[in-house]
């Protein structure tokens, strides 16, 4: 109990006092400990990932091997798991031919680049026609370089009276640099997937908010209300309609961007400050719970 | 996310550090800038001069740096906390022949024990503390407290009840973000009590979580729910589970768990972003009993549309107290409460006084506008480095060259409102300056908030 429960409470307490206090303290060492504490918060995490990929792999694998319902979608997620893993510490991809000379044959290597690289032949001769100390990167037109291709390109290059030599990017630059495996795993599996689960979140919003604007009682009639004159002030149909209020003096506070703008700018934003008041109250009083010790339950206290 | 970095000011020690060489064509200030930290601003007075070199010492070698040819006479200069330094200033004529030099006495930059700028802040964390605590000691002397019945809470029983009865599972998801959040501590907080009920009726748990330092938190709370509970037999750490850090894929295996296990009850208790209504929306479609709760301003209009009951604002945070009957924390809630008292009254006291007083005591509208500067400068100079709190040699540069159409504005360093304004207006206009009033709330990009009354009501 004590290893479990008090000293991590009087280390959450002394840690939050001199957190809270090195806000207002601009003399070393408080000035720097936001910045110590957030990379040492960052280190706990990254280690701390290895036990949830752990517990990932037990579940998802668990449903595959007594074939649960849904085990198919576990063995999705579990080769899924191991191919990125993969591709990120062990096959990088990522090789290039780097052109140094064009030998005695240019315009056969401009076409064969211009060919290989899907590229204009103008715009080869412009980027290839003379190549530094350190060569020129020809980058495949293909998702993922392997070594194997590569090489080929080098092959038919060297046929052609260049020289090339091959070269190829370094590991950690792989994540991002063109042509590696991984890259070609997040583009071609991860973004799309991810896009695809933003993109629902249009249609919920449309089912979401035809269930908020049914006029069940007085409250939802005024949300419906303001609903529409927001909708329609903020789209130039709102405007053309209203028009003719303009002209009218007396009439002009009618025109529907102006009652918009009104009801965002003080009904909407004063009820959105009060919301954040409450809570910015409510941060301090946790975490003055939390600081003081009462509140230990997410430490697995009472 | 917590907004996240906060920055520590470097101040210098010392002051003003003057040098002047009568005999030599320029002269030269630094002064520290009070709250910018690490701050040194550098004031030149020049003759004629082509152009003008500053210089710094090195902090290793102690060598004479050229760092800036600048024809400003007034610019900033960030150095290193403890660092001694010096400048020099070097002016060169058109036929680049130096005709002046000054050198600046060494200065140690020394950064303060207490942030001024802070200081209101500060107090107002004096005070907030001071009444949370105040009524948490009241609440330990056993002084009842009262706190009003919270729909979403009361409901906590009840959706856990369904899932008993139903035979289905209780889906708890304590946001999206890491421990580092207040928000993913108050959810980890309010599964402890859900996992409390959830053992009493012998109810399913199942815990998604989207990090794995969540993972750990969440097992330990579910473990000592469970063992409070004299059902220890009944935990198991694969309720709490760990899939993925990324938003939308832990939102699709958050939505997969209920459209394959359709639990019964649905707690979204956390910091979640646009994931939030795909959630509470697949929960909605399943039937499941749905309460929410979060500190995300911008996620509670979607909770409150697809969820049964959402926990707004302070709602959210006081759960814990709500549900349990811990003393200390209803005391601690009666404390918040109290501070919203009196943040309520300082607006309303602050709404009446912009009312009644707007446009005479507005501490933002109005600005002496001076047009020229009559026959003694000299004195609305010294006039307006006192108003502004700038140092008269950057006052002479600043004011020197004014053109008597556009004029210069005067800032009366945040106390810019009409009265002011006409008091320093008068008071320059008897050292023979020419001087206007600028109303800065007629402005005609800024948005004025009594337009649209005026419409309403004057028809203009």
């Amino acid at each position: 109990m004590f290893w479990k429960r008090t000293i991590p409470s009087i280390i959450v307490a002394a840690v939050g006092v001199i957190m809270l206090l090195s806000w207002f303290i601009p003399h070393a060492p408080f000035d720097e400990l936001e910045i110590h504490a957030t990379q040492w918060y960052d280190i706990i995490a990254s280690f701390a990932m290895i036990l949830g990929a752990l517990n990932l792999l037990k579940l998802q694998g668990r449903k595959v091997v007594k074939r649960q319902k849904g085990w198919a979608y576990s063995l999705a997620a579990v080769l899924a798991f191991f191919m990125t893993l993969t591709f990120g510490f062990m096959v990088k991809g990522g090789f290039y031919p780097n052109l140094e000379s064009l030998g005695d044959n240019p315009e056969a290597v401009y076409a064969y680049i211009a060919e290989a690289t899907d590229n204009d032949l103008e715009n080869t001769i412009s980027l290839y026609g003379s190549p530094g100390e350190n060569g020129e990167q020809i980058i495949l037109h293909k998702a993922v370089v392997s070594k194997k291709a590569a090489l080929k390109a080098i092959d038919e290059l060297e046929a052609l009276g260049a020289t090339v030599s091959l070269g190829e990017l370094q590991w950690g630059s792989h994540v991002q640099g063109q042509k590696t495996y991984y890259r070609w795993v997040f583009y071609t599996f991860f973004t799309p997937l991810s896009a695809t689960m933003f993109a629902l979140l249009a249609f919920f919003v449309a089912s979401a908010s035809y269930r908020a604007f049914k006029i069940r009682n007085a409250e939802a009639t005024v949300l419906l209300v303001s609903g529409i004159l927001i909708m329609l002030g903020r789209v130039p149909l709102g405007a053309y309609l209203t028009a003719w209020t303009q002209k009218i003096s007396w009439l002009s506070w009618l025109h529907l961007p102006t009652i918009q703008e009104w009801l965002y700018q003080y009904p909407n934003a004063a009820g959105a400050r009060a919301i954040m008041i409450g809570i910015g109250l409510g941060i301090v009083g946790t975490s003055l719970r939390v600081i003081l010790g009462i509140e230990k339950s997410f430490m697995g206290g009472d | 996310m917590i907004a996240k970095r906060t920055v520590c000011m470097l101040i210098l020690l010392l002051g003003l550090t003057s040098f002047a060489f009568a005999d030599l064509a320029i002269s030269a200030k630094v002064e520290s800038s009070a709250q910018d930290g690490n701050k040194v601003n550098i004031v030149i007075t020049p003759t004629e001069t082509s152009s003008i070199y500053i210089l710094q010492t090195s902090a290793e070698s102690g060598e004479w740096i050229t760092f800036r040819e600048t024809r400003d006479l007034v610019f900033s200069r960030n150095i290193d906390n403890d660092i001694s330094t010096q400048f020099k200033v070097i002016a060169l004529d058109e036929n680049r022949t130096v005709v002046g030099e000054a050198l600046s006495e060494r200065i140690t930059t020394k950064a303060k024990w207490f942030n001024m700028n802070r200081l209101n802040r500060f107090i107002g964390l004096l005070i907030i503390c001071g009444v949370i605590l105040y009524y948490i000691g009241r609440a330990r002397k056993n002084k009842k407290i009262y706190l009003r019945p919270v729909a979403g809470l009361q409901a906590f029983e009840e959706a856990v009840g369904r899932a008993t009865e139903m035979g289905r599972s209780v889906l708890f998801v304590p946001g999206i973000m890491d421990l580092d959040q207040v928000e993913t501590i108050s959810g980890l907080i309010i599964l402890g009590h859900v996992a409390k009920m959830t053992a009493r009726y012998e109810a399913e748990l199942n815990v998604p979580v989207s990090r794995s330092l969540v993972m750990e938190s969440g097992r330990e709370t579910v473990r000592a729910s469970y063992i409070s509970e004299g059902r220890p037999d009944l935990f198991s750490a694969d309720m709490v589970h760990y899939y993925t850090d990324d938003q939308f894929a832990f939102a699709a295996a958050v939505d997969g768990i209920m459209l394959r296990e359709k639990p019964a009850a649905v707690f979204l208790q956390g910091k979640f972003y646009a994931e939030s209504l795909i959630m509470a929306e697949t929960g909605n479609s399943i039937g499941a009993i749905q309460i929410a709760g979060t500190g995300s301003p911008s996620q509670i209009p979607f909770f409150v549309t697809a969820c049964d009951y959402t926990l707004i604002g302070e709602e959210f945070f006081a759960a814990s107290a709500y549900l349990g009957d811990d003393p200390k924390l209803l005391g601690s809630i009666k404390g918040q409460d109290i501070v919203k008292a009196i943040l309520m009254a300082c607006l309303g006291l602050g709404v009446i006084l912009q009312t009644v007083f707007s446009g005479i005591y507005n501490s933002d509208g109005f600005y002496p506008k001076i047009k020229s500067l009559g026959e003694n400068p000299t004195a609305v100079y010294s006039i307006i480095a006192e108003v502004s709190s700038i140092p008269l040699e950057k006052v002479q540069y600043i004011y020197s060259n004014i053109d008597d159409k556009l004029g210069k504005n005067i800032d009366i360093q945040g106390k810019n409102s009409r009265f002011n304004a006409e008091k320093v207006i008068r008071k320059l206009e008897r050292n023979g300056a020419t001087v206007d009033l600028y109303d800065n709330t007629k402005l005609e990009n800024k948005d004025n908030k009594w337009d649209f009354f005026k419409n309403l009501f004057a028809g203009s």
